[in-house]
């Protein structure tokens, strides 16, 4: 069954206190409806007790002063004490119903029991109560049959009943009383409605309770892991109950991912040293070696008498070379700077293709350039890209076949120009392809390892791009640049 | 010589029958008189402490009382001297005679009662009425005792509920007449007890203009 869940916490809680609510106004109803529904039928009840006592009084009142016809010619006390026996021997019968005889011709009460249960003893009437008994009676006096009223002495709700004697000269009369917040039924149905309305509003308490947790240790989290994502130092306050425990998690996790990554970058700061170290090592140790045999053979030439030109002409080449490397290795350690301006690139490669013309006839290669226009311009660093192109010319020779050729073509796209610098040699191997463009990184005897490093450095520089594709049949670099420096690709 | 004897026997039993057994709508009730005791002379009051002095003294000779009758006898004579010392107050000596009459004639009842055995169910309907009010009124024994102030007042509501129960037993055996006679012996207890309740209020009689 299709059934939405409820989107949030307030949107829970709204719908439980909606049917907290309606428990409750329910409850209200039905419970004062049966308070209402019993309270009328204990009236009525009280009504049918009330007539029955009010006539099994007249008929006893009858046989009376029928066998007994000397009763109404007594002295009042005598005549009072006799029929008291009466209402007393009748109403024994009927629970909680009080009465007696009232003497229509003497205008008394006479014979009056209250109930025998009542406590404490219920006074004779008098007062307010005496002149009703009165009123009614003479109302039972005008009437046949048995009359009944109810009415409200203070917090009693009273039903009485009046029947006249057939004699005439008297009225049996009896009452019963109701009372509407002594009810025992009514007492209690108020005590239920009352405990269903605490216990629901203790429930919905609970639940807005429970709510306000949830949200504020949700929202609590939501926000510590917003602010983790923008700074890791950051650490979650301490939350009381279960979501402390998914914080203090929260923040263990942090604390293990920043020392996971201070250990990251340890060894990557080793490994890189030791590229780093193995590389300077190699590159120095090479013109060291050559700078020695050098003058070892300076000096023997030197004790024989032999000029000594060409010799001193190696080894300061070879400063020249150790100078070079260590230039490269400034040039790649510090922040490049770059001096921007638009130009045409076709001069660039020209100027490159000149640069390393010799390398490429001492191996046999042929450098040919394809699609140079004029309108191939790009905001670019001149010398610095005339760096990167001479990186990929000379790897493209040393890779390329003796009586080969490296293919330079240019073409321009929307927003950026293509340079593409193919050989024909056969391919970068598979496991060296992931370290391409790693620092010292070179599968040549004499490569320095910097070469593609510092040339993706500076394109990307540049917002450029500077991609390989190689298979069997050869390598191309693609080096891509932007028209415009403020859309870098 | 013993047919005097007889006779005056059967006269004296025809006369107390004729005046202890009056008619339906008195039984259960004491003597009628004067209701609040005026207009007794004393001769009047002469004569009435005389025929309930021989009428108890008549059903004290009568042999095998039985448990009941003593008692009501006894309590019958007892309450004759009472009467006799409150000629002074009418309504105070009319009470306390009806109070003898009515334990006379309940001790009359219980006689007759032993002799009846008439088992007509033309009876049923009119017995079981008159039980009917006779319990009504046996529920009040316990009220009047306990206004009467007698010594006795106990044994005077057990003695009219067991004649109560005697009549109930009567009437189930179908001896109407005899369960009538019981029922009516217990209601002229509670009417002897209201009497005697009456007495002990101390009424005083009214002013007499002459």
């Amino acid at each position: 069954m299709f059934w939405p869940a409820p989107a949030s916490f307030r949107a829970q809680a709204a719908i439980s206190a909606a049917a907290s609510l309606a428990v409750v106004g329910l409850a209200a109803f039905i419970v004062s409806n049966v308070i209402a529904t019993t309270a009328g039928t204990l009236r009525a009840d009280a009504r049918q007790t009330c007539i029955a006592a009010c006539k099994e009084l007249q008929t006893q009142y009858e046989e009376r002063t029928t066998y007994g016809s000397d009763l109404l010619q007594m002295p009042p006390e005598a005549q009072d004490l006799s029929l008291t026996a009466i209402p007393k021997t009748v109403l024994r019968a009927f629970e909680g119903v009080e009465g007696g005889i009232y003497l229509i011709k003497e205008e008394r009460l006479s014979g009056y029991v209250a109930p025998s249960e009542t406590t404490p003893p219920r006074s004779r009437p008098r007062g307010p109560r005496l002149e009703f008994i009165k009123t009614l009676a003479a109302r039972a006096a005008a009437a046949n049959d048995v009359v009944t009223q109810d009415n409200q002495f203070e917090t009693n709700y009273i039903v009485w009943a009046a029947v006249r004697t057939k004699s005439g000269g008297a009225v049996a009369w009896t009452a019963k009383r109701t009372s509407l917040t002594r009810d025992p039924l009514e007492e209690t149905g108020r005590w239920w409605l009352a405990a269903l309305v605490l216990f629901t509003l203790l429930g919905m308490l609970g639940i807005v309770s429970i709510w306000y947790m949830l949200h504020s240790g949700v929202a609590g989290i939501r926000r510590g892991l917003h602010r983790l994502e923008d700074d890791f130092t950051y650490r979650l306050p301490m939350i009381r109950g279960d979501f402390g425990l998914i914080a203090m998690a929260i923040n263990g996790m942090a604390e293990k991912r920043v020392a996971l990554e201070e250990e990251l970058r340890r060894q990557d700061r080793l490994a890189a040293l030791g590229k780093v170290v193995s590389g300077v090592a190699h590159e120095v140790r090479n013109p060291l070696n050559s700078m020695k045999l050098t003058l070892q053979l300076l000096d023997r030439r030197l004790k024989k008498g032999v000029p000594v030109a060409h010799e001193i002409q190696e080894a300061l080449h070879e400063i020249d070379r150790l100078d070079m490397i260590v230039g490269r290795l400034l040039a790649f350690g510090r922040p490049a700077i770059i001096n921007r301006q638009v130009q045409n690139l076709a001069p660039l490669i020209e100027q490159a293709a000149k640069m390393v013309q010799e390398p490429a006839r001492q191996k046999g290669v042929r450098i040919g350039i394809q699609g140079l226009i004029e309108g191939t311009v790009a905001d670019v660093d001149g010398p610095q890209i005339v760096q990167v192109f001479i990186n990929l010319l000379l790897n493209a020779i040393d890779a390329s076949p003796p009586s080969g050729t490296v293919r330079v073509e240019a073409a321009l796209d929307d927003a950026s120009v293509r340079i593409l610098v193919s050989d024909q040699g056969q391919g970068i191997p598979e496991e060296a392809r992931p370290h391409v463009f790693d620092a010292y990184f070179t599968t040549k005897p004499n490569g320095s390892g910097l070469g593609l490093a510092v040339s993706r450095e500076i394109v990307a520089n540049h917002g450029g791009v500077l991609e390989f594709e190689t298979g069997s049949s050869g390598t191309n670099f693609v080096l891509r640049l932007p028209t415009d420096r403020s859309r870098p690709l | 010589m013993l047919v005097p004897a007889l006779a005056s026997i059967l006269l004296i039993q025809a006369l107390s029958y004729g005046v202890q057994f009056p008619q339906r709508g008195q039984r259960g009730q004491g003597d009628p008189g004067s209701p609040d005791g005026r207009g007794w002379s004393e001769r009047d009051k002469q004569d009435r402490l005389d025929r309930l002095g021989k009428t108890l003294a008549w059903r004290i000779n009568t042999p095998e009382p039985g448990p009941e009758n003593s008692f009501l006898l006894a309590r019958a004579g007892e309450l004759l001297e009472r009467t006799k010392q409150a000629r002074a107050n009418n309504f105070q000596f009319d009470r306390l005679a009806r109070a003898v009459d009515a334990l006379l004639r309940a001790s009359d009842r219980i006689f007759s009662a032993r002799k009846a055995s008439q088992m007509d169910d033309n009876d049923k309907r009119d017995a079981a009425e008159f039980l009917q009010r006779c319990y009504f009124r046996v529920q009040q024994a316990d009220y009047f005792a306990g206004l009467s102030g007698e010594k006795e007042s106990k044994k005077y509501v057990t003695t009219t509920r067991s004649l109560y129960q005697q009549a109930r037993s009567a009437y189930d055996a179908r001896l109407y007449d005899r369960a009538q006679m019981l029922g009516d012996a217990s209601s002229l207890i509670v009417a002897a007890l209201e009497n005697i309740a009456h007495a002990s209020l101390n009424i005083p009689d009214p002013p007499v203009i002459k």
